[in-house]
């Protein structure tokens, strides 16, 4: 409280030159989101007007607002993009869900068993560095070409997050709590389900949203590689037919069909690790 | 109070208990003695602590008695029965609170009970839980959560816990080495109180010499490595301990006598 008195004006002065914040830094993000996002469409406008590129290789921003506009009209007004956009989110979430359940379980036995570890791991690792995308044509041959093919793609893509958090997650319980516990007496599944799970929260959501964005890219792998009625379908046809506003639009609503499974996931971690401030 | 040197009805007993780890480095084995030959015993309602440096083995000597490690030699025994693993007669307690982060302060303290005997006896015995946490002047904290506790009061939520099933020996394993030291004496005052109201037997390891005398009816001075018993020290303190006697002679004689078994004994080292 006395140094206040003593400071130096001098010091006081150039605290507050060093304070001084530059024009970037006292815009709103919002704004500079914007007028970022302005240069470039501008950017791209004049490319397209003045380059001579094709309409058909690449289309101007009016073009793309025209189809993104059809197509969100299409989507709204039941049309065949609403009931590809239903297709898709079915085999997603249950792409997702199986992803899940599979991480989830192949998680626990290599994260709580010695066997698992030692024994099961080596091969999940391995599965993981395969080019899995390169599997696609294989499972339209098992599974068909209606959704089923597309939700074990998915699966297939996304089970290997879950699973490797959960283990990590499982091995990660604190030293002293795992003594209390074994001072308890507490037999493996106590520790199991009263410990190393809730412990492990935290890591498993982390590869559940993974599992959420990289199962939307599996259905839609799958879709190229299986036809069908999806969203993947309609963006296959259409880059096809050269219309590439459309597939910029159809690509936006898988993107948001992603952010909406991540956000999905989000809420529920919000739910099942309050505990962690 | 309490006559230390009988031995006719000793609760706990260790009897020539080693511990030694194989550690191989470069070819040759290495044996490491962190407990070497450790005997004492204690009665029902003494409380004894033992004190070293850091890695005198006064935490594995702990852990053996708790169950959760194996001595490589030597015997253990509760009322004359040898001890193999945790037993439910014995509690004990970390440095570090311990608490689960996803459950109350209540839900914590039932914990050993949930894991012992499920949870319909957990709720059972909700009452219990609620007098240990007033007692503990916890008790509008129950439905908290442990985030939501200062270090010192998480600690004493961890003494509930241990306390709830009522075990015959507590073992306290650096119990308040977290708290500042404010918190750290009021935490000692308190637990002697707790301690006296039930008559328990303790054992508590510590490195602070203060508080080895304060809580304890015997101190055992532990020299490192190998980590053995070099002196049992009877404090002559009267009950219950308050924190003026710290600074009084008698406690300081006792912290003298301590610190040269630890230390050596000065410019009086010198002639060995």
């Amino acid at each position: 409280m006395t140094d206040q008195q003593t400071v130096d004006p001098e010091v006081l002065i150039a605290l507050a030159e060093n304070e001084r914040k530059t024009l970037i830094e006292r815009t709103p993000q919002w704004l500079l989101v914007l007028l970022f996002g302005a240069a470039v469409v501008t950017v791209w406008h004049l490319a397209v007007t003045y380059s001579g590129i094709s309409q058909l290789v690449l289309p101007g921003p009016y073009q793309v607002l025209q189809d993104l506009i059809f197509t969100l009209n299409n989507l709204f007004t039941g049309g065949y993009v609403a009931h590809a956009t239903w297709i898709t989110l079915v085999e997603v979430v249950f792409g997702f869900l199986l992803a899940s359940a599979i991480g989830l379980t192949l998680g626990m036995i290599i994260g709580a068993t010695t066997f698992g570890r030692k024994a099961i791991m080596p091969y999940v690792v391995a599965i993981n560095t395969m080019p899995k995308v390169a599997f696609a044509p294989l499972f339209v041959a098992w599974f068909g070409f209606g959704i089923e093919s597309k939700i074990m793609m998915a699966a297939f893509i996304s089970f290997f997050p879950v699973t490797i958090n959960t283990a990590a997650g499982l091995a990660a319980t604190d030293s002293n709590m795992s003594m209390l516990f074994k001072s308890l007496e507490a037999n493996r599944w106590q520790t199991l389900i009263k410990l190393q799970m809730p412990y492990a929260t935290p890591y498993i959501f982390a590869g559940l949203k993974l599992a959420a964005v990289w199962s939307v890219i599996g259905v839609v792998v799958g879709e190229y590689m299986g036809g069908g009625e999806g969203l993947g379908e309609l963006v296959r046809v259409a880059a096809s037919q050269l219309r590439v506003g459309r597939v910029f639009a159809q690509i936006l609503l898988l993107s948001l069909m992603g952010l909406s499974v991540f956000g999905f996931v989000t809420l529920l971690e919000r739910y099942f690790v309050r505990w962690r401030r | 109070m309490h006559d230390v040197r009988s031995d006719g009805d000793a609760i706990l007993r260790l009897d020539n208990v080693n511990k030694h780890y194989r550690r191989a480095r470069s070819g040759q084995a290495d044996i490491i003695h962190a407990a070497k030959d450790v005997s004492f015993e204690l009665e029902r309602g003494q409380m004894a602590s033992l004190v070293g440096a850091s890695g005198c083995g006064k935490s594995t000597v702990l852990k053996m008695i708790a169950g959760l490690i194996p001595p490589t030699g030597g015997e253990i025994t509760l009322r004359g029965e040898a001890l193999t693993g945790p037993n439910e007669h014995i509690g004990i307690m970390f440095q570090q609170p311990t608490l689960l982060p996803w459950r109350s302060v209540m839900e914590n303290v039932l914990l050993p009970i949930e894991i012992r005997e499920g949870r319909k006896a957990a709720n059972a015995a909700r009452e219990r839980a609620t007098q240990l946490l007033e007692m503990a002047g916890l008790a509008e904290f129950a439905s908290a959560v442990p985030s939501e506790l200062s270090g010192g009061m998480a600690q004493r939520a961890a003494i509930c816990r241990m306390l709830v099933t009522q075990p015959e020996i507590l073992l306290l394993d650096e119990p308040f080495g977290a708290l500042d030291e404010f918190t750290r004496e009021q935490m000692n005052v308190e637990f002697e109180r707790i301690c006296r109201s039930r008559e328990a037997t303790a054992i508590i390891v510590t490195h602070s010499i203060q508080e080895a005398i304060f809580l304890a009816d015997s101190v055992f001075v532990m020299s490192p490595r190998p980590g053995r018993i070099v002196k049992r020290i009877d404090i002559d303190l009267p009950r219950p301990r308050t924190p003026d006697m710290i600074t009084g002679n008698r406690f300081n004689e006792y912290v003298r006598e301590i610190h040269d078994l630890l230390f050596g004994s000065g410019e009086g080292a010198s002639h060995d």
